[in-house]
């Protein structure tokens, strides 16, 4: 996804990309235009199944990356760890 | 389906080394999508790693908490994949490239691609020119999906929960097949589309196997689509690797 998002933005395309926190060197190494870097395990990047409240508030930090973001290749990491969805009542 | 501690000691039991255990995770004996990162480890790593884990496990067996043993997980995948290229076709930048957002996000048109490899049940891409392949059949294949281009599939906006489907070799499917959400948010997309934080979505999105290759993917496909979402009028976009 890294190529995706530097040839949409070099084609004018605003971009950000949401990703977990072992592909973080990654987005380091190919410079990547506004990366959010979640805490949570492979295949989930938004949060657990089930868990909207945390997969909200990702989405609404990387939307707020991609209106703030002033430079190239900036990175935002979100310091709350993986949970599962918390138990309805 | 007998549980192994069920049944007799085989006749003979093969010795293997720690090395060949750890390894046998990632596509091996006893692959797991979700621990084949333990085939990065260094042995004496992997040690501490299990020992770690088995005093987790001890310490949530009186309290029931789970997120000490999610936590130690996660900071052992990470340091598995820390300074080590992913392959060869790695590659490093010196330019990040930048296109300033054209207004504020509330009067965009926003666009979504996720590297999930999610399709529509009735639309499937068809890996390899082959027919209902199912999650089982594409693991063993993964190599085959990093040395051939990717093939994109269009998810239309309101398409039912219940008629998507995942498929892809390099990960663990099982949290976004029992939730899409977790990689493909359409739902909540169009919820912030609703409260005003989205100017409008784009009628399709977009998914592709993140592991393909990397070439073609550069200079032939990534071109081909945000000509895709230009022609739906897309002025940012929401990228999501699996």
């Amino acid at each position: 996804m890294g190529h995706v998002a530097r040839e949409f933005e070099q084609a004018g395309l605003p971009t950000v990309t949401v990703m977990v926190r072992v592909f973080r060197p990654r987005a380091e190494a190919m410079r990547l235009p506004r990366t959010l870097v979640t805490r949570h395990i492979m295949g989930r990047p938004l949060g657990a199944p089930h868990d909207t409240e945390r997969q909200m508030a990702v989405l609404r930090a990387a939307l707020n990356l991609l209106e703030s973001a002033t430079t190239g290749g900036v990175i935002e990491e979100l310091p709350e760890p993986y949970r599962t969805a918390p138990k309805k009542p | 389906m007998t549980h192994p501690l069920e049944t007799a000691h085989p006749p003979e039991t093969k010795s293997e080394t720690l090395r060949e255990f750890l390894d046998s995770f990632a596509y091996g004996s006893r692959n797991d999508l979700l621990f084949k990162w333990l085939k990065r480890l260094p042995e004496e790593e992997a040690g501490e790693f299990l020992r770690g884990l088995l005093e987790k496990i001890g310490e949530s067996s009186d309290d029931g908490d789970l997120e000490r043993i999610l936590e130690h997980v996660h900071r052992w995948n990470v340091r598995g994949y820390a300074g080590q290229p992913e392959s060869v076709e790695d590659y490093s930048y010196d330019d990040a490239p930048f296109t300033p957002l054209p207004g504020p996000l509330s009067q965009l048109k926003l666009g979504l691609l996720t590297a999930s490899g999610s399709f529509v049940e009735g639309d499937d891409p068809e890996p390899f020119g082959e027919k209902n392949l199912t999650q089982a059949d594409v693991i063993p294949r993964i190599m085959e999906f990093v040395k051939n281009p990717p093939r994109l599939s269009t998810i239309p906006l309101d398409t039912p929960y219940d008629r998507l489907r995942v498929r892809h070799p390099g990960y663990d499917i099982r949290a976004v097949a029992e939730d899409p959400n977790v990689g493909l948010p359409l739902q909540h997309l169009k919820a912030l589309e609703r409260e005003g934080v989205i100017g409008s979505l784009a009628g399709n999105a977009f998914s592709f196997v993140g592991a393909a290759a990397q070439r073609p993917l550069l200079k032939t496909h990534a071109p081909q689509w945000v000509e895709h979402m230009k022609e739906q009028g897309v002025q940012a976009a929401l990228l999501v690797p699996a």
